[in-house]
């Protein structure tokens, strides 16, 4: 038989929040707040706000052997991108970028990791980062794996590049899948720190939003990585584990835009309403959709552990309808902002230009799609 | 410059980030006038996208020029629009697809949807226990696609949207898919088929409730498969007596000392037990599986122990053990709830805007997980959503058993007549049998058997009627 979910995944019920939400609104109302449009444009990553943000647990709710409740409260990890997220985005896409490094690291068979790296990872004083979109793309047939690997004494030598992966820095760590060759061919995923010798970032060409994201192109000449910090293998089962988290964990992003672009709407409203009354999205229509969007994020978000392709079909979808409802609401707080909303200073134009990150970061929308058609086909 | 020239260019893709590197318009930032050729790029070029070297680049090979355009490439297209007077159905086997046609024929206007966790295909669920022994493959079940459906009934059909939650309060159903408004909400989620956690590492085994469900086992059923089902209940003799016919070999585990011992007469039992054994069904009675483990390489994939000690092996295990309605969703909400979701006569939950029938729906504390329950219901619920005054008067309950080998119909009687009343066998033998409850004097149930179930029409007019008990029980004597 199967192992239960509480040996495999030490999930527990949740009891209580297990941070404080409150602290966190205050910290980014406080310490983001007057940073946003530098983190957005003049490429400033956040390093001081990620500490403290850290540091009040907004990083460890979903990894049960991190926080004090000793429970996987991936709602509460979610919640917490939203709140991040309303204001800036960059910073909240940085926030999945941690929380999905740790969710690798909670969920391997890796105990040198678990020691050394994820307690750092959980309380904000290490980075970490995932460079998992080309192989979430080969999985669905869509690209071909960009690294590979050969056996060697104690581990493996890497090679290849990867075009751009967020959340990098000289001592940050990532999660990658490469191809081993020779003998037994398989993907195997590992952590990365990017100060491991052969391994070097370089600068990505700029990008229309989200700058503050350390985004690096990655180039891997023969890095070692050791059999430690292998994350699973074979690599299938662990895969089916961690997925459905790894996408539900970005529907922060969505949600807390759309909260974020709600609130531009109410502000413009404040002396615009006599006109956006003309416009077809209103406030109230888009609260009603995201009230429905959160609701089903979270009903899913309470058990990420089943495996079955039925769980993963709802979490792709989900995740679809986010980055639908994104847009539909970025388009309408610009529209209600009007020309104040153009200017480059403006909240508006920013979260037009975020949504469409929701809609085309990895999977995006056409991926989503693609994805459902084959789970559903007979 | 002329066509022919511009032809000889040849365009090259980094495979790192996807960049296209076009001979004819070069790469003047870096230094490549245009009409470079690749082969003239120096080595220490790099990508202006994403820095890696000449060697990363390929010869671009493009793909078609029209995008994919098939039906999958539509399917998850557009989110939902808002109806908030819609009428929505929630489950799309024939419960569902009743309440749909029922209340289009009487209300071409309102808007209907009918959200569903599978395709939404149209097929009658009890075909599939004779699926075999008439030849049909699982796709011929279909009678009709949801989509056909769909649009011939001008309803909207959203195949492959699970249900998680209703919010009462807004009158919306939460989805993946987003929220859904509704004016009305008809609950017709169904049951599921009872789960039994057997001891041993064999691979799960199957239960047998849906479309879905026949098409994978029949896919794994090679010819003269062996299959073991556990439980001798109305389906686990229907679909031991069917795969017999079909080929395979089939083991039939039941606790009880016979099969259908639950819903037919111990006469009825025996003489189903004696037409599956001349079909070549292994009968284990009054036994149950203890483990279930994975069988030796190279042998059927499961081996199973019985109570008794003894072992078989199986290609593929099914459970029939009966099912339960599924009333989580229902649940959760707050609507009144026993083993199914409550209804009134109006088919009205505990909440005036949500209705239920069919498998899900408990009415005057039964269940009724047959068709023509489903039928009638679905009925009512269209009449009372176009505001006329109906009310709900269950049929006498008669259970259709379609073991080919022996066919029976089964109306058992109410749970107060069955302690009171005893099973009188008026007519026939092991081919064919009329068998009558009496209770208090009168009929109170019947079952019939083999030819004799021609009778069953007749047969429930009398329920009620007065029964002659002496001249019964001389008869039985003689």
């Amino acid at each position: 038989m199967l192992e239960t979910r509480e040996q495999a995944t030490g999930v527990a019920p949740v009891s209580a929040p297990v941070y404080a939400e409150d602290g966190l609104r205050d910290l980014v109302a406080g310490q983001l707040a007057p940073l946003t449009v530098r983190i957005d444009r003049d490429g400033h990553y956040p390093e001081e706000f990620l500490h403290q943000a850290g540091q009040l647990g907004a990083f460890n709710a979903h990894l049960a052997s991190q926080n004090p409740a000793g429970a996987t409260d991936l709602v509460s990890a979610i919640r917490a991108e939203e709140v991040i997220s309303a204001e800036c985005m960059t910073t909240g896409f940085v926030a999945w970028c941690q929380n999905a490094c740790a969710w690798y690291v909670e969920n391997s068979d890796s105990t040198t990791l678990k020691r050394e790296v994820l307690p750092k990872l959980a309380n904000g004083e290490a980075f970490g980062a995932t460079a998992l979109s080309n192989p979430m793309k080969w999985f669905a047939s869509i690209e071909e794996l960009k690294l590979s690997a050969e056996r060697v004494d104690g581990g493996y030598v890497v090679s290849g590049a990867l075009p751009w992966v967020s959340n990098l820095g000289d001592d940050h760590y990532f999660g990658a899948i490469f191809r081993t060759t020779g003998d037994n061919p398989r993907p195997l995923m590992a952590v990365i720190n990017c100060a491991d010798p052969g391994f070097s970032l370089t600068p990505c060409p700029e990008f229309i939003a989200l700058e503050g994201s350390r985004t690096f192109g990655c180039h891997f000449d023969r890095v070692f990585v050791p059999d430690e910090h292998v994350l699973a293998d074979p690599l299938p089962e662990y895969i089916q584990r961690i997925r459905p988290g790894f996408v539900l964990l970005q529907m922060g992003m969505g949600l807390g835009l759309i909260e974020g672009c709600i609130n531009t709407m109410h502000e413009a409203n404040e002396t615009l309403s006599h006109v956006n009354g003309y416009l077809d999205d209103q406030a109230g229509e888009l609260e009603e959709v995201l009230e429905d969007a959160r609701q089903a994020t979270y009903a899913l978000a309470r058990d990420p552990f089943d495996t079955s392709d039925a769980f993963f079909s709802d979490v792709l979808q989900m995740r679809l309808t986010g980055s639908e409802l994104a847009l539909r609401a970025s388009q309408s707080a610009l529209l209600h902002s009007g020309a104040r909303g153009y200017l480059s200073s403006a909240a508006a134009q920013r979260k037009l230009r975020e949504s469409y990150f929701v809609a085309i970061v990895t999977p995006a929308i056409k991926h989503l799609r693609k994805e459902l058609a084959r789970i559903h086909a007979h | 410059m002329s066509a022919e020239a511009e032809t000889e260019y040849r365009r090259y893709i980094c495979r790192v980030c996807g960049y296209i590197y076009d001979e004819a318009k070069g790469d003047p930032d870096s230094g490549l006038p245009p009409g470079t050729r690749f082969e003239d790029i120096p080595d220490d070029w790099y990508c202006p996208d994403c820095n890696v070297t000449k060697a990363d680049f390929d010869r671009l090979q493009p793909r078609a020029e029209d995008p994919v355009q098939d039906a999958a490439a539509q399917a998850w297209r557009s989110p939902l629009a808002d109806d908030p007077e819609a009428v929505v159905i929630v489950g799309g086997g024939m419960a569902g697809w009743a309440v749909a046609e029922e209340l289009r024929a009487r209300d071409p206007e309102r808007g209907i949807r009918l959200v569903t966790a599978d395709r939404g295909d149209y097929y009658t669920k009890p075909r599939i226990s004779t699926a075999c022994a008439r030849g049909a493959e699982p796709d011929a079940l279909v009678e009709e696609s949801g989509p056909a459906r769909a649009e011939r009934l001008g309803i909207e059909l959203l195949p492959h949207v699970r249900l998680l939650d209703i919010d009462r309060g807004r009158r919306r159903l939460i989805t993946p898919r987003g929220g859904i408004p509704y004016g009305d909400l008809v609950l017709a989620s169904g049951a599921s088929p009872r789960r039994l956690d057997i001891p041993g590492n064999g691979p799960a085994p199957r239960v047998v409730n849906t479309l879905d469900d026949y098409r994978g086992l029949r896919d794994e059923l090679g010819v003269g498969a062996r299959v073991a089902i556990v439980g001798g209940g109305l389906v686990g003799c229907e679909l031991a007596d069917d795969l017999t016919a079909g080929g395979c070999r089939v083991d039939l585990i039941e606790l009880a000392g016979q099969p259908l011992a639950g819903l037919a007469p111990p006469q009825l039992g025996e003489d189903l037990a004696a037409a599956l054994a001349g079909r070549g069904v292994a009968l284990y009675t009054g036994t149950s599986v203890t483990r279930l483990d994975a069988g030796e390489p190279a042998r059927p994939a499961s081996r199973l122990t019985l109570t008794t000690g003894e072992t078989l092996e199986a290609d593929v295990v099914i459970t029939a053990l009966g099912l339960q309605p599924n009333i989580d969703l229902a649940v959760g909400a707050g609507l009144a709830c026993d083993r199914g979701i409550r209804v009134d006569a109006t088919l009205a939950t505990s909440d005036p805007a949500i209705r239920a029938l069919g498998d899900c729906a408990e009415f005057d504390g039964t269940l009724r997980p047959y068709v023509g329950a489903l039928r009638a219901q679905a009925r009512v619920i269209a009449q009372r959503l176009v505001g006329e005054e109906e009310y709900y008067v269950p049929d006498a309950g008669t259970v259709q058993v379609k073991t080919t080998s022996l066919p029976m119909q089964v109306c058992p009687p109410s749970a107060g007549d069955a302690a009171t009343g005893e099973w009188v066998s008026v007519q026939g033998d092991g081919a064919g049998r009329r068998l009558e409850f009496h209770a208090h004097g009168r009929l109170a149930g019947f079952a019939l058997s083999g030819a004799l179930t021609r009778e069953t029409a007749a047969m429930e007019a009398r329920l009620g009627e007065p029964v002659a008990t002496a001249d019964t029980r001389a008869r039985l004597a003689s």
